[in-house]
């Protein structure tokens, strides 16, 4: 299971850190006091990486304590609780920004103070005059690559045709739309395929229907749709279930689907035979990464790469393993 | 009502005596509230007196503080202003990407105020000209404001401002550690600016003619009329006071978070804004209020949120409290009253 929930490169470490092996210098220290700066607690990813990254600090055999703000998804506030982190003195800054350029000041704030800072899911910008120590988030491009990668290994398997796929992208604003589009594009080259439409979906169920019915039309033998995020696949459901192409693994008339996010919906359709690979938003293995850098960082370790995790793929063949259940978050 | 010389010679009780003299100066509440507090916070929250953190607190009062001014000038003439906090982001927004086009740091500031001051512009018109509902008419101005902000940026944020804007504004000056710090530690410049603002704009308020008047066309219009105060023009004009200070804190938030974003002050810290004028001895029926009042009222909500993350305890237990001191207050403005 580790392979598999935890499959993302670590940080080439400092020579000197490597030479005397970081987590000697880990246990050799005291407690480690990580200010956390959130956005809030209203959404599914706050609260639940707020809930594992105390599970997994107290479990951690460095004593961690962990101070927790909420910023309730203002900017100005967030740099303020920063601000006041920083005046407490933590070891370590551990942010989840709001704004990926804004969190820059808080981060310059916190060297300035001599203390390191974490950036959480959402990277400071490339382009931002500060950057965070270390960026522990999700691989978006993975996840749409590993997730397309499973559906067309399964079609070949199938005997199906791996020719064209329909995108249904989410917000074409958003880095993480972006980059599982070029997750997909990378699957897709593998294996000989092509996206023959890419349809903006917005993150919106109805958005993705609005552009998914069309181009069903415009290219009826589409055998694979790979959609951004499992949010908008109550849509993709409705525009197949209309076109009577809704069927589930087996029948003639089944669309292959791959999607990403594991969300209850893609946990159901993956159940009903409808969906056929859906890679996680590990948040789980995300928080336990943090975890574990927190007291390297607070010991003064560097890292020169981003610690981007790579989550499970979830089928309808292993949806039910224990293991595979033990990820899940968003249930 | 009974006449305060008349209250002094009756035999009323001590308590009743102190209510008297609470109720003639609602400015003392929040001090007494902020002095009691930083009292006792400097003797039980570790770090709280910490040179880094009183410039911490004193900085933060840039990123509300002319805000909070507006609203006592608004509240003061009888009106309230909901639009103040998405003007900020429309009016930096708008300032920040001629930062960028031009590395004008004069002309985005300036972009800030005209912003800003326009929609207080607005706001005045509305209000004092056209007679409309000053609720309805900043909620509209607030979506208007938040609306203009997303589709001039299309939700995302500007960025790559000039650094001499960035160093110069969100500076900290004067480095010291007065023996007790071990690292220097400046003085912010927001700090510094809000604290010049309340000084100017209170001297304003309380001092002046024109500060009469907004006083009287608050606590009575239709007196104020008959005295002669043009009624309309001074309403017009406390909005016109909450716009410009809306583009004063687009320029002070800009330089501090080095970008301008949609999101830069939310619906969460209007309350806030209302709770620290209203603490500041402002009532919402209008001709009370100070600016010294409102500042302090600001002072003992910042502190009571850099304790809470000093301590550790729940954010949302400080908002708890926030929400029980401003119905707390509202009731004692009430009780005022009678």
């Amino acid at each position: 299971m580790t392979r598999l929930t935890r499959r993302g490169f670590m940080a080439t470490t400092a020579a000197a850190s490597a030479a005397l092996g970081a987590p000697a210098i880990v246990h050799a220290q005291g407690k480690v006091t990580v200010g956390m700066a959130w956005p809030g607690m209203q959404d599914a990813v706050w609260s639940t990486s707020h809930k594992l990254l105390n599970e997994f600090a107290a479990a951690s055999d460095t004593e961690i304590e962990l101070v927790f703000t909420a910023a309730d998804m203002d900017v100005a506030k967030q740099a303020s609780d920063a601000n006041d982190l920083i005046s407490r003195g933590v070891d370590v800054l551990l942010v989840f920004p709001i704004d990926s350029k804004a969190i820059s000041s808080s981060v310059k704030r916190a060297r300035d103070a001599g203390i390191p800072s974490m950036a959480f899911l959402r990277q400071v910008h490339a382009d931002a005059r500060h950057q965070a120590d270390v960026f522990v988030g999700i691989d978006a491009k993975y996840q749409q690559l590993s997730s397309a990668r499973t559906v067309f290994e399964k079609m070949k398997a199938d005997g199906a045709e791996v020719g064209e796929v329909l995108w249904v992208s989410g917000d074409i604003r958003d880095e993480n739309s972006r980059l599982r589009g070029v997750g997909l594009q990378e699957a897709c080259d593998e294996h000989g395929a092509s996206i023959a439409q890419d349809l903006v979906g917005n993150w919106d169920p109805q958005q993705a229907a609005a552009a998914l019915a069309p181009a069903l039309k415009a290219y009826p033998d589409i055998n694979h749709i790979s959609v951004a995020s499992d949010v908008m696949m109550s849509g993709v459901r409705q525009v197949l279930q209309d076109a009577g192409r809704w069927a589930p693994h087996g029948e003639p008339s089944h669309i292959y689907l791959s999607s990403v996010d594991v969300f209850p919906i893609g946990l159901e359709l993956l159940r009903s035979g409808h969906l056929d690979a859906d890679t996680i938003f590990d948040v789980t293995g995300m928080c336990r990464e943090a975890v574990d850098l927190m007291p390297r960082l607070a010991a003064g370790e560097s890292f020169d790469s981003d610690i981007l995790i790579q989550g499970p793929v979830f089928t309808p063949d292993n949806v039910d393993d224990p293991e595979m259940q033990a990820q899940l978050w968003a249930t | 009502m009974v006449d305060e010389s008349q209250f002094r010679a009756s035999g009323a009780s001590p308590g009743l005596k102190l209510w008297h003299w609470i109720s003639a100066n609602p400015a003392l509440l929040p001090v007494a509230l902020s002095v009691a507090m930083a009292i006792i916070f400097a003797l039980t929250v570790p770090k709280f007196a910490d040179l880094r953190n009183i410039m911490n607190i004193f900085g933060q009062l840039g990123f509300l503080g002319f805000l909070c001014i507006g609203m006592t000038y608004v509240m003061v003439a009888g009106g309230i202003d909901l639009s103040s906090y998405t003007v900020v982001s429309a009016s930096a927004v708008v300032g920040a990407t001629a930062m960028v086009a031009t590395d004008s740091t004069l002309l985005g500031c300036v972009l800030m105020l005209a912003i800003g001051c326009s929609f207080g512009i607005v706001n005045g018109i509305a209000v004092a000209y056209l007679r409309m509902i000053p609720f309805i008419v900043t909620l509209s101005t607030m979506v208007v404001a938040e609306g203009f902000a997303i589709w001039f940026t299309q939700a995302q944020s500007v960025y790559g401002l000039p650094d001499a804007f960035i160093d110069n504004f969100s500076a900290r000056i004067l480095p010291m550690t007065l023996g007790i710090s071990p690292r220097p530690v400046g003085i912010p410049v927001a700090g510094i600016a809000v604290l010049v603002a309340a000084l100017a704009l209170g001297f304003v308020l309380s001092r002046t003619i024109y500060g009469r008047r907004v006083y009287l066309t608050g606590a009575n219009e239709e007196t104020a009329r008959i005295s002669g105060v043009k009624v309309r023009r001074i309403e017009f004009s406390t909005y016109a006071i909450a716009g410009i200070m809306a583009g004063i804190t687009a320029i002070v938030l800009t330089a501090d978070l080095g970008t301008a974003t949609t999101a830069m002050v939310r619906d969460v810290r209007l309350m806030d804004i209302i709770a620290a004028t209203v603490i500041g001895g402002a009532s919402l029926k209008g001709g009370k209020g100070s600016i010294l009042g409102t500042m302090f009222g600001l002072l003992f909500l910042t502190m009571l949120s850099n304790a809470f993350n000093l301590l550790g305890v729940s954010p949302f237990i400080a908002m708890v409290i926030k929400g029980s001191v401003l119905v707390a207050v509202i009731g004692l403005d009430v009780l005022r009253a009678k």
